[in-house]
């Protein structure tokens, strides 16, 4: 049984993997064929920085879809840091970089706060996190009285939006972000553990994985890149809006999703993720290019989400069509219950 | 062994996403990056930094633009399911064929996609823009495109909203204090009696509102018989706005007008005063002037709104790019004043916007 199950997952995610790489290369080859300047450095740069704060949130989103969970305050969370860090810096003098340190954990705060929440009050992380995207919102408005703030120090801004050598510094944390994230979901014991209790929650527990510190550690990462999407966010407008990180809720989870996240957990990929993010990121800007009037452009990015989800599904051979039969069955849990076995 | 290849080309894929896609390129111009080079000076300095002149004097000392040989006119204009922001392209669009020109608009999602319209204001500067025109939802929020195309020798104006500071930038619209300050007027004139006042406020976020908040309330210090009782936010959300005004009148029975800081919000309150039924008996004031005001005005429902030019700003927006192009002095603010509109002119302005 140990033997095999390692085979089977081995062969699955290959396959997807070209699933979501190939519908990426599709649609890059598109808008290059259809627009002499979509292809060109500067444009692609311009795709790499547009995609940046989707990516960040999208990871962080990505860990609490693997455990089957989801998380709504995303937006409100970068939202709420990027106004707490601006007021730092502009009315209470505090400097950049720790400003920048209490935001992301701000962040971290907001996520505890909702595994708490999931873990405590045993609340689905549907409504828990609805609530806490209420409450946060409400926290960005409260603490500016609505209004944006303005004048933020040009260090804090060279720190999180300048180009080093023509490489955007937005792009190189995200780079790093998605390593770390990679690093940790498929090389340490926590990312088995993540994996394991998307797979089966009982079976995680009965093998001895603590599942609520999970849980709750799981979230606080979500919090804490979605702190740190807001103050990317606040960098990029030279303000702190109050709504600033609403539009990225939907658009994160679409990059997971996109990447190859399953909403009913024990599946995600980091690279998956930032290719989403990538995605979405060129669809807007092609369409732009090719003049598209901005209210097809939404029957276009929601078409395209179906048909990228749709194409990874067929990669994996439409599991949903054979269900509970044959080896399109997701096993996520069974390497982490096999290595906590061993333990 | 294949695992390792997979996890592998993860991290590939990952430094693809900095490097081979990012890396590439040859030309920084991050935000501190801008303002430096030939273009930037040329065209800030055609820019008079505090002047505030009527559109119509600035034509009558300029003249009618010239056109030079392929040139187009950009619009990053906001959501066009806001009927506004489609006059003022309207009007782009009108002038620039007058002119014989092209014309291009860009428009975002909704009022909060901040990122979005700036992605797509860079995305619109790389397609050959000879004029950036926007309409930004944050003040500063596409300042960064805005120093590169004046770097390029490109003339940005902002149209209507979000006046912004940054040197070089034209400014095509209303003052919006002035704006709010002349609803206060108009009520005044109305109730010489004096009264209760409520205002229904849109996104505290959004300078128009704040301005237009703070102008009527500048406005009322100069009429001390008239109170303002209630204050809030309705985020320009008319169902918001009905249940807001629903409440206010339940509070403050007494309430003998409102100011609304746009017309959509100010149909949400007409559906409050009318369930009411204190149609006719409440001065109900609006801002914008959309085609449906105006009938709204004729059917009663409402008394007046502080009217604005979209289809003028836009034209003044192309004309100052051109004239900048043309190296001639155009002042930092083209002032295209707010007038109001009542159940006595109404008739003048019966379709579109002037």
């Amino acid at each position: 049984m140990n033997k095999a199950a390692p085979v089977r997952e081995r062969r699955r995610i290959n396959v997807q993997e070209v699933g979501i790489y190939g519908a990426a290369i599709l649609i890059f080859a598109i808008f290059g064929i259809l627009n002499n300047n979509f292809l060109t450095p500067g444009n692609l740069r311009d795709i790499a920085v547009a995609a940046s704060i989707n990516a960040i949130i999208g990871l962080g989103v990505t860990f609490v879809i693997i455990t089957g969970g989801i998380d709504l305050s995303v937006g409100s969370i970068a939202s709420v840091v990027g106004i707490i860090s601006a007021t730092l810096m502009t009315a209470n003098g505090v400097s950049p970089f720790l400003a920048l340190i209490i935001g992301i954990a701000a962040g971290l705060a907001c996520g505890v706060v909702n595994g708490l929440l999931i873990t405590r009050l045993k609340l689905p992380p549907f409504i828990a996190t609805l609530g806490t995207m209420s409450i946060f919102q409400g926290l960005a408005y409260v603490t500016t009285d609505g209004k944006p703030v303005y004048n933020i120090p040009q260090e804090f801004i060279l720190m999180l939006n300048s180009y080093i050598g023509g490489v955007p510094v937005m792009v190189v944390i995200v780079a790093v972000v998605g390593i770390l994230c990679w690093l940790v979901l498929r090389r340490t014991v926590f990312g088995e553990n993540v994996i394991a209790v998307g797979g089966s929650e009982e079976t995680a527990w009965l093998s001895g994985i603590r599942v609520n510190r999970v849980k709750v550690m799981v979230y606080a990462l979500s919090g804490g890149l979605a702190g740190l999407a807001g103050l990317i966010l606040v960098a990029r407008i030279n303000a702190a809006q109050t709504e600033g990180g609403s539009p990225y809720l939907l658009t994160a989870i679409a990059a997971a999703v996109i990447g190859g996240a399953n909403l009913m957990g024990g599946e995600g990929r980091i690279a998956g993720t930032l290719v989403g993010a990538l995605i979405l990121g060129a669809l807007t800007n092609g369409l732009v290019l090719l003049n598209v009037p901005s209210f097809y452009e939404q029957i276009v990015t929601g078409s395209v989400v179906v048909i990228a989800v749709a194409l990874d599904q067929g990669a994996k051979g439409w599991p949903i069509l054979k269900r509970g039969t044959g080896p399109g069955t997701p096993v996520a849990g069974e390497p982490a219950l096999a290595e906590a076995e061993t333990k | 062994m294949s695992r390792t290849i997979l996890r592998s080309s993860a991290v590939v894929a990952a430094a693809v996403f900095a490097v081979g896609l990012a890396g590439c390129s040859a030309t920084p111009d991050g935000p501190a990056a801008g303002g430096s080079s030939e273009g930037s000076a040329n065209i800030t300095s055609l820019v008079q930094a505090d002047g505030v002149t009527p559109y119509d004097d600035v034509l009558k000392s300029l003249g009618a633009p010239t056109v030079p040989a392929d040139a187009t006119v950009c619009y990053v204009t906001r959501t066009l399911s806001n009927e506004y922001w489609s006059f003022v392209a309207d009007g782009v669009e009108k002038r620039a064929k007058e002119l014989g020109m092209k014309s291009q608009i860009f428009a975002v999602n909704d009022e909060s996609s901040i990122t979005e319209q700036l992605d797509k204001a860079k995305s619109a500067l790389n397609q050959n823009c000879s004029i950036l025109l926007a309409s930004p939802i944050s003040a500063t929020g596409l300042d960064s495109v805005f120093s590169e195309a004046l770097a390029k020798g490109v003339p940005v104006a902002v149209l209507n909203d979000a006046k912004g500071t940054l040197p070089g930038v034209v400014y095509s619209g209303p003052d919006s204090l002035t704006t709010g300050e002349s609803a206060a007027d108009f009520i005044s004139e109305k109730l010489p009696n004096g009264g209760d006042v409520a205002m229904v406020e849109g996104d505290p976020g959004s300078s128009n509102a704040l301005n237009r908040g703070q102008g009527f309330k500048n406005g009322l210090e100069k009429h001390t018989n008239l109170k303002l009782v209630a204050s809030q936010t309705a985020n320009w959300d008319q169902t918001k706005a009905q249940d807001i005004a629903t409440a206010m009148l339940t509070a403050n029975p007494d309430i003998k007008a409102f100011y609304v800081q746009n017309d959509g919000m100010a149909f949400g309150v007409a559906t409050a005063i009318e369930r009411a039924g204190k149609t006719g008996q409440i001065l109900l004031v609006g801002t914008d002037g959309i085609p449906q005001a105006k009938k709204e005005i004729q059917n009663g429902n409402l008394t007046a709104t502080v009217s604005q030019k979209p289809g003028v700003e836009g034209a003044a927006g192309v004309d100052a790019g051109l004239w900048l192009l043309a190296g001639k002095q155009v002042p930092a603010w083209i002032e295209v004043p707010a007038f109001v509109i009542d159940s006595e002119n109404v008739s003048q302005y019966a379709t579109g916007m002037p």
